[in-house]
């Protein structure tokens, strides 16, 4: 017997503690939201907006993102990882420094900013030690392994410029320019974000929706122009260029992401699994907001300053809710309902199956929860943007609310499924034969 | 055991993604009996399926459950690839692909 993929997974006691934790930044980010103040509509890089965005993107989504590499490598990349216990010492590390991060931000304390940034460097070094291996080098060719390859080397890079700017802020070397603070945040949320989720897509939506009629067929060129993009784009950015320069980078940043969402679509819409489920609807709802942010992104890179000195900050503020929390969030949300109850099905069922009645997948999360949760959370996104672009506190704050109410029933939902006991539900077993498995 | 009842044992393996047993997907592609053996020629609905090995358990458990004395062989195989239409028509229904 051969199978071009071992099934073969990782403890769950090992990846579940990420997709759990994972919630947690998320409505982290949602109560500082909820906190805003003036500053957050005058300033992208008020310290509460920095505080914002790390507790969003490594508290919440590079978190989530961590737990699906180890879940995906080996399980469907035909990867492996170094080490286990490694694994789980680098959930410990992460987990205790991002909070202390986000609170140095949120205090703008420079010299423990210093320290915190170690402690965060020190997690992805003891991630990227697993995560290399994990990625395949069985089918090291195929489009998922090369995107997260290359999203490896971008988070090495995005944190190599974060340890910079957090250590200039401490000794003055340098000053952080708006330029720089742009580059650094795409690198991290084109290259690291971006490229790990389009490429998890490409192996996923197929899959779960039985896409068959449809293939790929711009996964390469995909790639390059987006690792092209987010790295000469990132350090074209650094250079504090003029508006023209900047509207050919923002340019050159929405073609990836943009071809790739075409592409998503096609494939959706080719599925041969019609019924959509949680994650078939987050990916079209990510879908929409990818088309949010790629209209915000580039109105924003000619938008007016709102006062000398500053950029466009209300538009960056929307545009970076819609890319975070809209496509990336909605992704990896919609994502969690297909790999953690994949992996306790995997863990707790298989060896039981065909030998006595066990649930499916779908039995194994409550798919009327999951709908409500992608439902709040996309609720309060729009509700956010809305507050960002019409310069309204009061509804940004209530967007931030509303994110942390659907953090609170996301994580509740997917602790569900991973200590609740699961009951197979009636179902169809053979023509005409109907029986409680 | 014929060829009939093994198809009967085999529709008792869901696949647990879709909720569908293997026979109406049409992930089962050939079986053969001789005597109290058994071989299998199975498929999965792709090649990086990461249920695939689980499925290939699940058939080895159906086949071998209960008193038989012969062998069990599954070979997994995608040539030709499998196509959904290859499902019967109760699984079409479940995908939603014909209305219910
Ligand atoms: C070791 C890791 C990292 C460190 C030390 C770090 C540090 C920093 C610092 C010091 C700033 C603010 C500079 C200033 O305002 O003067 C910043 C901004 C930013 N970083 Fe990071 N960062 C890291 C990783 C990441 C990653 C992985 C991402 C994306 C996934 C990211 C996204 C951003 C964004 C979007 C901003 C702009 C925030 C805003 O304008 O409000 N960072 N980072």
């Amino acid at each position: 017997m051969t199978l071009a993929a071992p099934g073969r997974g990782p403890a769950l006691a090992l990846v579940a503690p990420f997709f759990l934790a994972a919630p947690l930044g998320l409505a982290l980010a949602g109560l500082i939201l909820a906190f805003s103040n003036g500053d957050t509509l005058l300033a992208i890089n008020a310290p509460r907006t920095v505080a914002l965005t790390h507790a969003a993107v490594i508290g919440w989504l590079t978190m989530g993102i961590f737990g699906a590499v180890y879940q995906l490598g080996p399980a469907v990349l035909g990867g492996r990882l170094v080490s286990s216990r490694l694994a789980r010492v680098h959930f410990f590390v992460h987990a205790t420094v991002v909070p202390a991060f986000v609170w140095t931000f949120w205090q703008w304390d420079v010299r423990l900013m210093g320290y915190a940034a170690s402690g965060l460097v020190l997690s992805f070094i003891l991630f990227l030690i697993n995560a290399f291996p994990a990625i395949g080098t069985l089918r090291r060719g195929a489009l998922p392994a090369r995107y997260l390859g290359a999203s490896l080397v971008m988070l090495a890079v995005t944190a190599g410029f974060g340890i910079t700017w957090a250590g200039t802020l401490q000794h003055l070397w340098f000053p952080v320019t708006m330029g720089r603070l742009a580059g650094h945040a795409h690198l991290g949320l084109l290259g690291w974000l971006g490229l790990t989720l389009m490429g998890v897509a490409y192996q996923l939506a197929p899959m779960f929706n039985v896409v068959q009629r449809k293939r790929p067929v711009a996964g390469g060129p995909i790639l390059a122009l987006t690792v092209t993009a987010a790295l000469g784009g990132g350090l074209v950015l650094m250079a504090d260029p003029g508006p023209w320069v900047r509207l050919a980078v923002a340019a050159a940043m929405a073609a990836g992401p943009g071809a790739w969402g075409i592409e998503m679509l096609r494939l959706m819409l080719a599925r041969s699994r019609r019924t959509l489920d949680v994650q078939g609807r987050a990916t079209f709802v990510s879908l929409g907001f990818l088309v949010v942010t790629i209209c915000l992104g580039l109105l924003a890179a000619i938008g007016k300053p709102v006062s000398p000195g500053h950029e466009p900050t209300r538009l960056l503020l929307g545009y970076g809710i819609a890319g975070v929390s809209g496509w990336a969030g909605i992704m990896l949300i919609g994502n969690s309902y297909k790999i953690l109850p994949f992996l306790v099905w995997y863990h707790r069922y298989r060896q039981l199956a065909g030998i006595r009645p066990v649930p499916v997948v779908a039995d194994i999360y409550s798919e009327g929860a999951a709908r409500a949760v992608l439902a709040v959370h996309t609720t309060g996104t729009i509700v956010a943007i809305a507050g960002a672009l019409l310069g309204d506190l009061n509804i940004l704050r209530a967007g931030g609310l509303m994110l942390t109410l659907g953090a609170a029933l996301h994580m509740v939902s997917l602790a569900h499924i991973v200590l609740a006991p699961h009951a197979p539900a009636p179902r169809r077993i053979g023509p005409g034969e109907v029986a409680t498995r | 055991m014929n060829t009939r009842d093994v198809e009967q044992k085999l529709r008792h393996v869901i696949d647990p993604e879709l909720g569908i047993d293997i026979v109406s997907l049409g992930l089962v592609y050939g079986i053969e009996v001789e005597g109290e053996d058994v071989h299998i020629a199975m498929t999965t609905t792709s090649p990086q399926c990461p249920m695939g090995e689980a499925l290939v358990g699940m058939v080895e458990s159906v086949l071998e459950y209960g008193e038989r004395d012969g062998t069990t062989s599954v070979e997994v195989v995608f040539d030709p690839p499998w196509d959904v239409r290859m499902a019967d028509m109760a699984a079409l229904r479940q995908l939603g692909l014909v209305p219910r």
